[in-house]
């Protein structure tokens, strides 16, 4: 247990380190892009400790409590930033806005409590890891695209044109956020696919409007307009950065909110 | 075509006219929640419909679907998914049922929706509730409730008898029907009526759900061909559940079943009997009851074969779109036009 606290602490220590290092990086014009990557790499390897040690005391994945929700959620959120952040090298400083996003799960899931819950039936299913599946890389390709809508944002500003000038233009960064809007939308259909699955098999109908499956469906209908929109309307790289975040407030919104607020069988947590 | 009605045409298979329906579909979905009206469905209902009409006018009149094949595929998908949605609403059922615990299932104590379509043969279900259990656990002080089991005997469609345990995410299934078991469980005092003339019927009332309704375990007793309404209610001391430890749903060790026959106040154990003028009410026990829920539509493969086939599409519309021009060479043409631009 104290193992287990200890490496979840050092991982948050080692991203927020890494955030912090982002966030100096843009403001002083200064290329830490390494030692980033190092702190990212670390604490996720120290979060998987930590989530590996739990999975072992408890016999059950991370899936059941907030906290337990919480800290896969990040550590795929993570996971999936590591892989951009190594794979699209000119767009790295976008660690600076995407991280502190981050910092508030990180803060969010320190504070919360950290017990055991109990597993309902309807949990004992391979449809359970398909359908959560699919939503973490729905959520990771937003969080992506929520980076270079930043960007496009703060060039808003003298400050942040200046800061951000030597990133590609909101064209280039805007067509990547596109990019990954549309995984985005691949995964959120496959996840909502899948969850019909899973609640006709655990409560005899695939769909029933619960409040949880409202906002999921929102939430993809918000992703199919904003696609929609910049293929149809001529959008400016603002309104499309202003889509992607409404996107991702939903999706935060239903995936972290909705099931603490809905007495719905169709909970997302179990305390 | 004259100019009014391709002028409609090009309306009705607007992109834009989408967008708003988009809009339209999720104001209506939202609206559905603060709604309590019998109808309410047709918020959903509507916008759907139009979506669909906009959907096939924009696949005929749209060069871009004669460009795109990928996205044909996807958005014919979308179609058949609306289509069989729409079908699926005039063949579907759904429904629940309670079982007393140890009895046949009664189609009387069976309520329903069914589409209009739907060849209802609820009637010629056939299956017993042996038994059930159903095990908590505690969590941070609160009770959990874990798996369910129903044994289950039942007549098959070519009229065979056979035996299964069912729950959770194993439906019982006959007739096409899914029968899954549910949180819906309760106590069921069991009585037994002598009328004067003619022989014994035996019967069973359904308290409301528990511990759902923990403080309500009241109902009333219409006893068969008579004009005797009783009302009855049940009170126990025994906890049942445990916050602190594994538990099981089981009848209570000092149940007393409480009745009112109109002024007169009753207090009755297993085996008390209560007279009336045309016969005698015995009270046989306190029994356990389940509830089901019934669910039939055929539909529902087709469903999921429509939602890949689009998304399918969808995915090949994009891998189309993007993969020969990977994001970093387009960073690397911008970059070249610049300094070509600078020189």
């Amino acid at each position: 247990m104290e193992q287990e606290q200890l490496s979840l602490w050092l991982a948050v220590v080692a991203y927020v380190l890494a955030g912090m290092l982002a966030i100096f990086g843009v403001v002083f014009a200064k290329k830490y892009e390494k030692s980033i990557l190092f702190f990212m790499c670390t604490g996720l390897a120290l979060h998987a400790v930590a989530i590996a040690l739990r999975w072992i005391r408890l016999e059950h994945g991370p899936y059941l409590t907030m906290f337990e929700i919480l800290s896969s959620n990040l550590f795929t959120l993570m996971l999936f930033f590591i892989i951009f952040y190594w794979r699209y090298k000119p767009v790295r400083p976008s660690a600076a806005v995407v991280l502190p996003v981050l910092f508030i799960m990180m803060a969010w899931m320190m504070f919360v409590p950290h017990d055991a819950g109990m597993i309902p039936a309807s949990f004992d299913t391979i449809w359970l890891w398909i359908h959560i599946g699919f939503g973490k890389v729905f959520m990771g390709a937003v969080l992506v695209a929520v980076g270079m809508g930043g960007i496009i944002v703060l060039r808003q500003c003298a400050w942040g044109e200046r800061k951000f000038s030597n990133l590609p233009s909101n064209e280039r960064l805007d067509d990547l956020a596109f990019r990954f809007m549309a995984v985005a939308l691949i995964f959120d259909s496959l996840m909502l696919i899948a969850g019909a699955l899973w609640a006709h098999d655990a409560w005899g109908r695939y769909w029933g409007w619960d409040p949880l499956e409202t906002w999921a469906f929102i939430t993809w209908l918000v992703l199919v307009i904003a696609l929609h929109l910049r293929a149809t309307v001529k959008l400016s790289y603002e309104q499309g950065a202003y889509l992607i975040f409404a996107v991702f407030a939903l999706g935060f919104l239903t995936f972290y909110g909705i099931p603490f607020i809905s007495d719905a069988p169709h909970q997302g947590t179990f305390g | 075509m004259t100019a009014s009605s391709s002028r409609l045409v090009a309306y009705s298979s607007s992109l834009k006219l989408t967008l708003l329906l988009f809009l339209f579909l999720g104001i209506s979905v939202v609206l559905w929640h603060f709604t309590e009206h019998k109808l309410k469905d047709w918020l959903i209902t509507i916008p759907l419909l139009f979506l669909a009409f906009n959907l096939i006018t924009s696949m005929l009149t749209n060069k871009i679907f004669r460009i795109h094949g990928w996205l044909l595929l996807f958005h014919v998908g979308l179609l058949l998914l609306l289509l069989l949605i729409g079908i699926s609403q005039v063949t579907k059922l759904i429904g629940s049922v309670e079982v007393t615990n140890g009895t046949v299932y009664d189609q009387s104590s069976a309520q329903w929706q069914q589409g209009i379509f739907h060849r209802n043969r609820l009637d010629r279900l056939q299956f017993k509730l042996e038994k059930f259990n159903i095990n908590y656990a505690s969590s941070h002080g609160e009770v959990v409730r874990l798996d369910t089991q129903a044994y289950i005997t039942w007549v098959d469609e070519e009229g065979k008898v056979k035996k299964g345990v069912v729950g959770d995410r194993v439906p019982l299934k006959i007739y096409g029907y899914k029968l899954y078991t549910t949180h819906n469980k309760g106590f069921a005092p069991m009585f037994k009526w002598y009328p004067n003339q003619g022989g014994a019927v035996e019967g069973s009332v359904h308290l409301p759900a528990w511990p759902e309704h923990e403080l309500n375990q009241a109902n009333d007793l219409q006893i068969p061909n008579t004009p005797y309404k009783l009302w009855l209610t049940l009170k126990f001391f025994d906890p049942i559940l445990s916050s602190t430890g594994p538990s099981i749903f089981r009848i209570p060790d000092d149940p007393l079943l409480i009745v009112r026959v109109d002024e007169k106040r009753y207090e009755l154990q297993p085996g008390d009997f209560i007279d009336f003028p045309t016969g005698r009410l015995e009270y046989l026990g306190l029994n356990t009851w389940m509830g089901f829920q019934v669910f039939y539509d055929w539909s529902l493969p087709w469903m999921l074969g429509a939602s890949l086939l689009a998304l399918f599409g969808l995915a090949g519309h994009f891998w189309k779109k993007f993969a020969p021009t990977p994001w970093q060479n387009s960073l690397e043409e911008e970059e070249k036009n610049r300094w070509n631009k600078n020189n």
